[in-house]
């Protein structure tokens, strides 16, 4: 047996290890956890929401705001000028050209992660992905550590949710509140052949049933089912609930935004926000164009989805006065290839790629960052997610700065990203 | 001076020696390996243990469950599901004194132990059923081990040392290492925790912090998986599909050759025994890039057949070529099942232990559990590893034993156990615990459907990928592209027909006559006229849909695994699931004439028939005289939708949702 071979480790290996662990720890708990307060940089005016669109599958960045009209790659997307002075976009993104002049565009996005889940994943969180410890999302971060404005609707909403709900280590209650369905609003909300009386009724009883079984059982588990319930019932007697039914919108509206599921989608996340609903997830799939990325029914039928419903929101965003307190973060998994592939399609490029950003403290008509002529990689202020993270998080007021403890170990808000001062105004 | 201290030392450590062997001895006889003993008999070992530690911590058995209790406890936890109204009358009126040891046989021989068991080992092996290269032969594969009730030590080496083609329907091992493609480390660090209780996922950066763990330490572990391969197209296929696609033009072919390549993806290497530290190593006893040997932290020592050569690297530290296959992974899949690796069988005890009883054996946690701890019961703990090796590691029989403790048949505990406040786990009573998602969900089948175990189906179904493979496993990448057809409107029609093809070949593989089951299209057509959900009737049992539901859908919300990390299944409330339960599932049973729940209450003559109906069918359990009261005005009075009522607030209650 060798069962105690490590008791003649160096004893000095191990008192440096358990050194660097306590000093680790005392580090950690001399802070405080909350990530409000003090920040170390902030910010003239701080956002209420964000409205962050994911766009699955990786959107080509020199098919869309990248563009390269003099490179061989870059050819078919075309060139047209947009309402920011000097600054083109792709033919496939006309009416987005129009509002160019209140976005920032990042044009510097650059990881190492080729992959989509991984790169999904480190664009929502920050971290890696592993197999031992799941990092919560953005928004779940947001959930935790900023006081949430309705006491009804949770602060973190995944329209289009897809395998994840984003807690990671947080509490089940951090994670996003998922909306399957943009037409249909929140599920289950109503009763389901049943009157209110009855209802009320029933719920007496029950409150009885469960009193019996609570009085042998007294776990905290049982009590927060029996609350739960509770918050249930008050949720669905809750006026805050019509914000999730967009048929309240005038047909001139609905139209504006498109008759697609991504259009409804961004129309609904325009209501949350208006409701200061902190943090709406809205996945928009699938850019992943590996074959005949030119062919009508892949990145032109995408792209022109994006652009109706894109420049719907901020139009609307700006005309209601909102787009001051409500940031949009366009983001995606990482770029693609320059050069068209055999296929004519594009494989996956997180080397250079490109997100959007508007309303906030975020400058209005910026383009920050820079690829070469063949857009192969950055040359100017690369950005990585984490970066983008830790803008994103002061822009809401939160402190990337601050360290906290999860299951034992330190953690972030951005990880080791620091936000880029240079996208404020 | 020094010697008296010593010998002083040396003396006491004797005396607590002999005192813990004539404890030992005095308390339980060794098991004796020729030795035939009963399940009850080994229960009994394990109650008479019970006895005198209560006796030496001065505490008390709880007490004796009735008839009631034991058997929704017994259903739920050996098949997943709350009895039928049917199953409970029959039960209960049962004289048999052996009544209860009869009916655990019974459910473990029926096809509900499969189902329940697969959910439990899908949420510990993160089983996924799409993603990546994973197929859904994972599935198929544990729910096989499960049916031929495999010891649980060969279940584990199977899936270590899995390689192979990853299409072949009887290969599904292969997806513990296709889970984890392209993350060995994790893949490692996950092997450690689940099988052998030793969290050293911190080592994999760095030296573990708080544990004796070195990142050294983990690499040495790591060089024994080294060099396995998961998936993607080896180099022959890679040669044929870059000539084939650089010169057909037909899109749709070239989409098609990509697809039907995949049939060559497998999982191969056994290992290398040899890793390179990582770039960003920092500690003094090697540089970055330094080759480690493979070896072990503890247990066993190990020794592999074949030293593996150290090859030459280049200044910058990496290497040219790649290292030569020694089979380490073999070795280390043997040390990792050893009986005599100290955390084996205690992790999977533990395991089995918290599954019964509602809390682990030793410690809070099934995934860190410590070299040295053996619990608050150190005896306890002795004997049940003692009775999982004698059992060798039949799961099925080691559960039965527990079953048949006084301690399962205990009621349980009214609080949990105290963890943050140093309480420890004195056994003197199981813990409650809420059902898990599939639980919960398979339940409210039985109430639909009734006996939802008689329309389990596990016959193997082969997809179109896997039906593929079957017949072509044979050919060269280049004999595969040869197979493409001239003329291919829509690559997808290909798959199609191969589905129905493959639906054809798995009914024949199963021996059944191919009308039994007309094509999943035609079926649905006529279901939907019919008015039922197909999804439902066909396929009633959480553990025979997709692996796992996705997010948002009922068994998601209900707090099913997302199959990320082990044992990740969520038992907290919300408010929408509260939402989903009152208006949507459980408002579904009763507003609905055709299921048997809403049959069953009015089958009762009275209304007190009718009451007590309700009662049993969902809580399995009369009502009490003050519940009869309570419910009797809402049922008999003029309200029409009274037993409606009464069966919505009872599937409704916290009674319902947890295993008491």
């Amino acid at each position: 047996m060798n069962l105690f071979k490590k008791d003649e480790l160096s004893r000095r290996h191990f008192m440096a290890q358990a050194a660097a662990a306590y000093l680790g720890v005392n580090a950690i708990s001399g802070l405080n956890n909350n990530l409000l307060g003090q920040q170390k940089v902030s910010v003239k005016s701080k956002v209420d929401s964000v409205i962050y669109i994911f766009l699955k599958g990786g959107l080509s960045q020199i098919d869309s705001f990248d563009i390269k009209p003099d490179f061989a790659g870059g050819k078919g997307a075309g060139a047209i000028k947009t309402s920011l002075n000097g600054y083109r976009v792709s033919k496939y993104f006309p009416k987005m050209a129009k509002v160019m002049n209140k976005m920032c565009v990042i044009n510097s996005m650059s990881t190492g992660t080729a992959a989509h889940e991984q790169a999904q994943y480190l664009m929502n969180t920050s971290y890696e992905m592993r197999g031992t410890i799941k990092h919560p999302h953005l928004g779940a971060w947001v959930s935790k550590y900023l006081p949430s404005y309705s006491k009804d609707i949770p602060p973190f909403i995944k329209i289009n949710p897809g395998q994840s709900l984003g807690r990671g280590y947080f509490e089940a209650k951090h994670s996003a509140l998922p909306i399957g369905d943009p037409a249909l609003g929140l599920q289950n909300s109503k009763l389901n052949g049943m009157s209110q009386k009855d209802f009320e009724h029933n719920m007496a009883l029950l409150r009885k049933v469960n009193a019996n079984f609570g009085n042998t059982y007294k776990t905290d588990n049982i009590k927060s089912y029996t609350e739960s319930y509770e918050g249930a019932v008050k949720l669905m007697k809750s006026k805050e609930l019509e914000v999730f039914d967009i048929n309240k919108e005038k047909k001139s509206v609905l139209d504006s935004y498109g008759d697609t599921d991504f259009g409804k989608a961004c129309l609904l996340a325009r209501r949350l926000a208006e409701k200061k609903v902190r943090f709406i997830d809205v996945t928009m799939g699938t850019w992943d164009h590996h074959y005949d990325i030119y062919d009508n029914e892949y990145f032109p039928t995408s792209a022109k989805i994006l652009d109706d419903s894109l420049s719907a929101l901020i139009t609307d965003l700006s005309q209601r006065g909102m787009l001051d307190r409500t940031m949009v973060c366009v983001v995606t998994e990482f770029g693609r290839g320059p050069n068209l592939d055999v296929r004519n399609g594009r494989v996956h490029y997180p080397t250079a790629f490109s997100c959007l950003m508007a309303g906030g403290p975020v400058k209005r008509g910026y383009v920050h960052g820079k690829t070469d002529a063949n857009c192969a990689r950055v040359i100017e202020d690369k950005m990585s997610p984490e970066g983008l993270n830790a803008t994103i998080a002061t822009a809401m007021g939160l402190d990337y700065s601050k360290t906290i403890t999860a299951q034992g170990r330190p953690f972030k808000i951005a990880h080791k990203g620091k936000p880029e001062m240079a996208l404020f105004s | 001076m020094i010697n008296n201290v010593k010998d002083r030392k040396s003396k006491v450590i004797m005396r607590k020696k002999l005192f813990g062997f004539i404890l030992c001895f005095s308390v339980i006889l060794p098991l004796a390996a020729q030795k035939k003993y009963s399940e009850a008999a080994l229960a009994k070992r394990i109650d008479s243990l019970l006895g005198k530690f209560y006796q030496k911590v001065k505490t008390r058995p709880g007490t004796p469950i009735n008839d009631e209790t034991f058997l929704r406890r017994i259903y739920l936890d050996v098949v997943g599901r709350i009895p039928t109204l049917e199953e409970v009358k029959n039960f209960l009126n049962s004289k048999d004194l052996n009544k209860r040891e009869k009916l655990i046989d019974a459910l473990q021989r029926s096809p509900g132990y499969v189902s329940h068991n697969f959910n439990y080992w899908a949420d510990a092996l993160r089983v996924l059923d799409r993603g990546g290269n994973i197929t859904r032969s994972y599935s198929n594969f544990i729910k096989s081990s499960l049916i031929k009730n495999t010891p649980y030590d060969v279940f584990v080496r199977q899936m270590l040392n899995a390689k192979g083609s990853l299409y072949d329907y009887k290969n599904g091992a292969v997806n513990y290492y296709m889970r984890d493609k392209g993350m060995p480390l994790d893949n490692l660090s996950n092997t450690m925790s689940l099988f052998l209780g030793t969290d050293m996922s911190c080592a994999q950066c760095h030296d573990h912090p708080f544990d004796r763990w070195t990142q050294k330490d983990f690499y040495q572990l790591a060089a024994f998986m080294n060099g396995i391969k998961t998936g993607g197209r080896d180099k022959e296929a890679q040669t044929a599909f870059r000539k084939y696609v650089s010169k057909e033009k037909d899109k749709q072919k070239t989409i098609l050759s990509r697809f039907l390549l995949n049939s060559k993806d497998k999982v191969s290497h056994m290992g290398t025994g040899l890793i390179q530290l990582p770039s960003d190593y920092s500690y003094e006893d090697h540089k970055p890039y330094d080759y480690v040997r493979a070896d072990v932290p503890f247990g066993p020592k190990v020794s592999l057949k074949k030293q593996p050569a150290i090859p030459k690297k280049t200044p910058k530290g990496k290497v040219a070529g790649s290292l030569a296959d020694i089979n380490s992974r073999e070795v280390f899949s043997k040390w990792l099942t050893s009986k005599q690796n100290p955390m084996f069988t205690k992790t999977i005890v533990n395991r089995m232990w918290d599954k019964a009883m509602g809390a682990p054996l030793i410690g809070d946690s099934l995934l860190e559990i410590g070299l040295k701890s053996e619990g608050p019961n150190k005896y306890l703990t002795a004997e049940l590893i003692k009775q999982m090796q004698y059992l060798k590691f039949d799961l099925k029989k080691f559960e039965k034993v527990l079953y048949l403790t006084k301690l399962y048949q205990t009621k349980s505990r009214s609080t949990e156990i105290n963890y943050a406040k140093k309480e420890k786990n004195y056994n003197q009573a199981p813990l409650v615990r809420r059902l898990s998602a599939e639980q919960i969900w398979d339940s409210f089948q039985v109430l639909k459907l009734g006996n939802i175990d008689k329309t389990l189906d596990f016959s193997v179904k082969l997809d179109s990928y896997q039906y593929f493979y079957e017949l072509h496993k044979n050919k060269t990448s280049q004999q595969i592209i040869n197979l493409i057809p001239n003329k291919l409107p829509f690559w997808r029609d290909y798959f199609k027909n191969l589905e129905s093809a493959a639906a054809k070949y798995s009914q024949k593989l199963s021996g059944k006559s191919p009308k039994a089951e007309p094509s999943a299209n035609t079926d649905k057509k006529k279901k939907r006229k019919g008015g039922n959900s197909v999804r439902v009737l066909r396929n009633p049992r959480a553990s025979e849909l997709a692996q796992p539901m996705r997010p948002g859908s009922p068994l998601r919300e209900l707090g099913q695994s997302s199959r990320e990390l082990i044992d990740s299944k969520s038992l907290e409330s919300s408010a929408p699931q509260a939402m989903l339960l009152m208006n949507k599932i459980v408002s579904e049973i009763t507003n609905s004439q055709r299921f048997q729940l809403m049959r069953d209450i009015k089958s009762g003559k009275s209304s007190t028939d009718k009451i007590t109906n309700a009662f049993l069918a969902i809580l399995t359990r009369k009502p009490t005289s003050t519940e009869l009261r309570d419910f009797s005005s809402l049922v008999s009075g003029k309200n029409q939708d009274g037993l409606k009522h009464l069966a919505w607030i009872l599937m409704n209650s916290n009674e319902f949702k947890f295993k008491y």
